[in-house]
């Protein structure tokens, strides 16, 4: 028993970020109003679809971003027609004075060709609800509001051809479809959310 | 100390560079491998969060601490006194 408490504290002690939402979650904070780069506030529940939703934790600047934004783009030609809403939100509030701010944002997502919404998370309310730690990080919800997946784009984030699992296209063919999602949780390397504490 | 890049492998001199300039001295690696392979080879309960720091006993080789993301100075040197007598 002294073990299971002192390992117990030594865990909590350790400095990892909120846990991740749990697979099966309710959409948080779906109400909450943030700033879109139209311009308009918007809320997760503005943007789910009637079969989904796709939330993206992202930024400007991440070399991640970089690598895999091509690939938010071809998910959203997709599968947006399919009724899936698609955002990329920014929780990096350290930045948003700088290199994350609104201007930058709508010059980012236009050289890019964002064909979504992207908003920004202020205060980092959303990031700390889901439990998101860094961009990209992907969660997908399903028509009941469910979360059903959560982890990376895809397995190859420097080389698109290269790519074996496109993690968040099969499991929206898979929610899609009413078929189980192989891979319902994963992982990848990303720019740590840069919180204000 | 073991410093381990995880750029992809084409910023290898770059990442040697780096390391020169901030006078590295120890033991440095660069990933060549799969993200999710990487991360729960180095620690499983690691998310893939960037920068991450993990510091083991000198004596017990457990781990004494880690963290994801940036951190402050003090929390690097009370963890590294910690390593040393653990």
């Amino acid at each position: 028993m002294i073990r299971l408490i002192t390992l117990a504290t030594l865990l909590v002690s350790f400095n990892l970020q909120a846990k991740e939402l749990d697979l099966g979650s309710k959409i948080p904070l779906e109400d909450i109003k943030m700033l879109d780069i139209s311009g308009k506030k918007i809320s997760l529940d503005d943007v789910k679809g009637e079969n989904g939703l796709l939330v993206i934790f992202s930024c400007n600047t991440c070399p991640w971003v970089i690598k895999w934004e091509d690939r938010y783009v071809e998910l959203a030609e997709k599968y947006k027609p399919k009724g899936i809403g698609v955002i990329a939100i920014n929780s990096n509030e350290t930045n948003f004075e700088s290199s994350d701010s609104m201007d930058k944002m709508k010059e980012h997502a236009k050289d890019n060709n964002y064909n979504f919404y992207y908003a920004m998370d202020e205060g980092s309310k959303l990031a700390r609800e889901f439990g998101a730690s860094k961009t990209p990080h992907v969660y997908l919800f399903d028509k009941n509001d469910e979360l059903v997946y959560r982890g990376a784009v895809d397995d190859n984030a420097n080389k698109a051809r290269k790519v074996k699992k496109p993690y968040v296209a099969n499991a929206i063919d898979a929610m899609l479809t009413g078929n189980e999602i192989k891979y319902a949780s994963t992982k990848a390397l990303g720019c740590g959310i840069k919180f204000k504490n | 100390m073991i410093f381990v890049s995880a750029d992809w492998l084409e910023q290898e001199e770059n990442v040697i560079n780096y390391l020169e300039k901030m006078n590295f001295k120890g033991e440095a690696y660069i990933k060549d491998q799969p993200d999710e392979e990487f991360i729960n080879s180095l620690y499983g309960e690691w998310t893939g969060t960037l920068p991450f720091t993990i510091l083991f006993g000198k004596l017990s080789g457990s781990i004494v601490d880690f963290w994801e993301n940036s951190n402050h100075e003090q929390r690097f040197i009370e963890a590294v006194k910690k390593a040393i007598n653990s």
